[in-house]
């Protein structure tokens, strides 16, 4: 399998362990990924929000310069911004002649544009992933965080159920993760509020903690650097104004996947996360010591 | 040569605004065997018709082209005018220059030339239309009604009491529909059980109704007048001569945790059992998918314990065909089913129901006695929010308004509030429609007098979590996002047609709309009629309604019925199929390719130099035959012809379109 890669900003940025861990187990799966020469930022919620052309134009010139058929991009943002331009463009020819003309370049249409999550979820068999594994998770409790960008709307991201997505869980149990089920799969963290109304991410991004501690998990797992960056950075503060006790750091689902398949913590960029990982760590090697099979750490 | 009058409508500035009515009229009047031609406001309406009457008496005509809308609307119109002016209706024919003209079109020289042809392939039309005489067919004076919920039961009543014997179909063991499980009724908070059992017994008593309960309609041939129903008389493993009802074998059933399709499965029954207990019949069925006698060949429990031996392992379906003159469909609705709907974690909530389950629970005769409680763990709930519009005004789902809605979780915030005083209720809404008499007041009792809190806005999801039922949603007046710990929640689910209504439309022949309903034959003006002859629409099956509405168009329906066979004979169009002996070489394709069995093998004796020769021939029952063509068009020798439609109708109409092509020609 070969896909352009689209890592988008944030993962040269406040996401390089997602980078570290995508690039790490794709090459453990046999995933060739080849950059996309000269790719632009996908504008993310700004572009959309000042200039409608620009918001066309930057995925647009990104998915016009991919080499391969298909895109794989780990970010659930940079994926949606992707296929809602693809889909529009598509869709409206008036449109495409617009974004063509800022481009200077016909659009390529035609090239597939796939969540990371997407394809070793759907694309690799389990048995394939299975055979690459080499050690478990120990049976640690997790929840499973798609966020909002991920699976909607049904008509332009539709790898999974909208509502009650699985992909991740089904991962996660094949790395022998005890899957939790809890209610917020699909709600939004706030996003990009972060920055200009934190306290509509203290709220958004409380809730979801809040839940993820209440189900008892020892990790949230996620596939979105933005989710990503609110459940971390701010956690300490949102539990605080919560008055919650205890952390839970949220993990790259490509984070937890690659641990198994025998990376090191180090090449994967554990070290980049604030919430302290180390007692999640020590759950994962002690369950597996206590799985009879003598693993290793 | 004929003579022929033209008559072109303006249908206000319908067809005027895009068609030039003069010039149409002068062309008309140029054309062969037209004697006449105006143009008129409104055709239709009575000095129209009258301007048509004159007409045809001052220039003797015996033929009328009507240039205006489609047959579909006004054809039965403008052919009583011709019967009243003496001249044959079957020459008379409709140009349609609005719907397939002006309607469509917004160039006038375009449309006023396009209106010209029509008139132009009109008047050659009528000029080869022979006159015609109706069919005349005996009729059977019985009806038919498909399904015994409130309509079903309101319609069978009214037919028979017109004097009518009436034969009621009900696929469930009883009688008595989704009426039969609600509890009280808005606005008036009567119980539903106590207005309906009476009818429901009446039903049951009427020496004009049959009812035919556990059967399902099989197959109708055909056609108004005279249907030839086929009923599946589903096996009940009981005999219904022997069995009294005691109620012995359903108690001794030792299978008793199956979901009660009457309860929608809130509570139990066992494999052999009643509905409810107010079941008409109150005769017993053995449900053959969950009696596990037919499962593993051990039980047997109900045929020990009936002293009169009633239960019969042997029965087997039995199919039963009934002649009738009608038939009213009735058969409901069914709810949209939110266990599909990743909103409400696909049913995987115990304490999330559907309005249907509520009415169960809090109805005194229901599996709780009235008792409204937490499906989870049997607990009394104290916060219950109702959402409207699940699934209805959804894009996602269905884009139509459910009608009812809005009204019954009004009801529903009353009960709960009358059950358990101490109990609050939320309701989600996108407005409320409370359009009938004292409904405003009712929900507004709900909301001011029994304190129930409406929240405008809707749902964005409902998970558990902690015990609870957290409701997400939108208070739009205050523009806030608002959350609610549920101990239950009840979805004001969409109104659905009932299963198998797309199968039954196929068996009917009559059409349905984009959501599944039945099609009426007009959405105003014939809103009970199908656009086949002699069906009927009454209740939800047409489209979602309360239960005076659908009461309403149940006695609608009878009247209808009760016209129809009130008649001795029905006149049929003549349009039918006609046989020319003399060329049929009776190779029966006509027999074959027929829906209706209207080609009949027969002989024909002739004369051939000297000798008589006798030869197998198809002839058409008339009685029978719809005119559908099928049979014309298949035939190899071209023996078949149709009246009304012949092959000189049609070339001349052709021709009559020829007209303008050799007429461009001719100019260049």
């Amino acid at each position: 399998m070969k896909f352009s890669y689209y890592p988008g900003c944030t993962l040269h940025s406040t996401a390089v362990e997602y980078d570290l861990s995508a690039r790490a187990v794709c090459k453990t799966l046999g995933i060739e990924l080849v950059d996309i020469p000269g790719w632009a930022c996908c504008g993310a919620t700004s572009a959309h929000s000042v200039n409608e052309l620009l918001a066309y134009a930057l995925p647009a010139h990104t998915i016009t310069s991919a080499t391969e058929s298909a895109i794989a991009a780990p970010c659930a943002a940079c994926y949606n911004r992707l296929r809602y331009t693809d889909v529009n463009l598509r869709e409206d020819a008036h449109l495409r002649a617009e974004v063509e003309k800022a481009l200077g370049r016909p659009y390529r249409a035609g090239v597939a544009v796939r969540h990371l999550l997407d394809i070793i979820a759907n694309d690799v068999p389990a048995d394939e992933i299975q055979a690459k594994l080499a050690g478990t998770l120990g049976g640690v409790k997790v929840v499973c965080y798609y966020g909002c960008l991920l699976t909607r709307p049904r008509d332009v991201a539709a790898f999974d159920d909208m509502e009650e997505p699985r992909a991740m869980d089904r991962l996660m149990e094949l790395c022998g993760a005890e899957v939790l089920d809890w209610p917020r799969r699909v709600v939004c963290c706030g996003a990009a509020f972060s920055l200009s109304r934190t306290d509509v991410v203290y709220h958004m991004t409380g809730k979801i903690l809040a839940s993820a501690l209440k189900a008892g998990a020892d990790a949230v797992v996620v596939a979105c650097p933005m989710c990503q960056s609110n459940l971390d950075l701010r956690q300490p503060a949102i539990l605080k104004k919560l008055d919650l006790e205890g952390r839970i750091p949220a993990v790259y689902f490509t984070q937890l996947l690659g641990l198994c398949m025998g990376h090191s913590r180090n090449e994967l960029g554990f070290g980049k996360i604030m919430v302290d990982t180390s007692p999640l760590i020590q759950k994962i090697n002690s369950g597996r010591a206590e799985t009879a099979a003598p693993a290793e750490g | 040569m004929a003579r022929v009058g033209v008559f072109i409508c303006w249908c206000g500035a319908n067809i005027a605004s895009t068609v030039d009515m003069e010039k149409v009229t002068e062309a008309a009047a140029k054309l062969p065997h037209v004697v006449y031609a105006t143009n008129y406001k409104y055709m239709c309406s009575d000095p129209g018709q009258k301007t048509i009457l004159d007409a045809a008496l001052e220039h003797k005509l015996d033929g009328i082209v009507v240039a205006a809308c489609s047959p579909r609307m006004h054809e039965p119109t403008f052919r009583a005018v011709a019967a009243e002016a003496g001249i044959n209706p079957y020459r008379m024919q409709m140009a349609n220059i609005r719907e397939q003209c002006s309607w469509v079109h917004g160039d006038v020289d375009e449309a006023t030339a396009k209106a010209v042809d029509a008139v132009r392939m009109m008047v050659a039309r009528v000029a080869q239309s022979l006159a015609l005489e109706p069919i005349k067919v005996p009729v059977t004076k019985r009806a038919l009604v498909i399904g015994g919920g409130i309509a079903g039961i309101q319609a069978a009543l009214d037919v028979a009491d017109g004097g009518v014997e009436t034969i009621l179909v009900e696929r469930t063991p009883s009688i008595g529909g989704k009426m039969a499980g609600l509890d009280e009724t808005f606005p008036t908070l009567d119980c539903s059980q106590c207005i309906l059992t009476p009818k429901m017994v009446d039903a049951s008593r009427s020496e004009l109704i049959k009812l035919y309960t556990y059967c399902e309609v099989e197959k109708v041939d055909g056609a108004v007048g005279n249907f030839k129903v086929t009923i599946r008389k589903k096996a009940k493993y009981v005999n219904t001569e022997l069995c009294n009802g005691c109620g012995d074998c359903w108690h001794k059933c030792p299978y008793k945790k199956i979901p009660s399709e009457f309860d929608f499965g809130v509570g139990n029954r066992t494999a052999i059992y009643v509905p409810f207990p107010q079941a008409v019949p109150n005769i017993p069925v053995i449900d053959r998918e969950t009696c596990v006698f037919f499962k593993t060949g051990k039980c047997r429990a109900c045929e020990k314990f009936c002293l009169r031996g009633a239960i019969d392992f042997e029965q087997e379906d039995e199919f039963e065909e009934v002649e009738v003159g009608a038939i009213i469909v009735a058969t409901g609705y069914d709810l949209l089913d939110h266990t599909q709907m990743g909103e409400f974690r696909y049913g995987a909530i115990p304490d999330v129901i559907t309005g249907l389950q509520f009415e169960r629970m809090s109805s005194a005769s229901g599996p709780t006695e009235g008792k409204i409680l937490r499906p989870s763990n049997g607990e009394e709930p104290k916060v219950v929010v109702f959402v409207h519009c699940v699934g209805s005004r959804d894009e996602n789902y269905k884009e139509y308004c459910s009608k009812i809605c809005c009204m019954y979780s009004a009801k529903h915030a009353v009960i709960l509030k009358h059950r358990i005083h101490d109990a609050q209720a939320y309701l989600f809404y996108i407005d409320v429609r409370a359009g009938g008499k004292g409904y405003e007041e009712f929900w507004k009792r709900a909301c001011v007098e029994e304190g129930a809190e409406y929240l405008r806005g809707r749902v964005s999801r409902v998970y558990d979590e902690g015990g609870k039922v957290i409701v997400e949603g939108q208070d739009t007046l205050s523009g806030e996002q608002v959350e609610v710990a549920a101990d239950l929640v009840v979805l004001a689910t969409a109104v659905v047609p009932a299963k198998g209504s797309e199968e039954l439309a196929r068996i009917l022949g009559i059409s349905t709309d984009k959501d599944g309903f039945f099609n009426e034959a007009h959405p105003k003006l014939r809103p009970v009629d199908t656009a086949t002859g002699g069906i009927f629409l009454a209740g939800c099956c047409q489209a979602p309604k309360d239960i005076p509405e659908s009461v309403a168009q149940g006695s609608a329906a009878a009247s209808k019925t009760l016209g129809l066979l009130s008649k001795e004979d029905i006149t049929r169009e003549p349009t039918v199929a006609v046989v020319d002996p003399l060329i049929c070489t009776g190779c029966w394709n006509c027999v074959n390719v027929c829906p209706f069995g209207a080609p009949e093998k027969s002989e024909i004796t002739i004369t051939v130099d000297g000798k008589k020769v006798t030869r197998a021939v198809s002839n058409i029952n008339e009685a029978k035959c719809e005119g559908c063509g099928l049979c014309v068009a298949t035939c190899p020798g071209n023996c078949i012809d149709q009246r009304g439609f012949s092959d000189d109708q049609v070339y001349a109409e052709i021709g009559g379109y020829l007209e303008r092509v050799r007429a461009a020609k001719n100019s260049d």
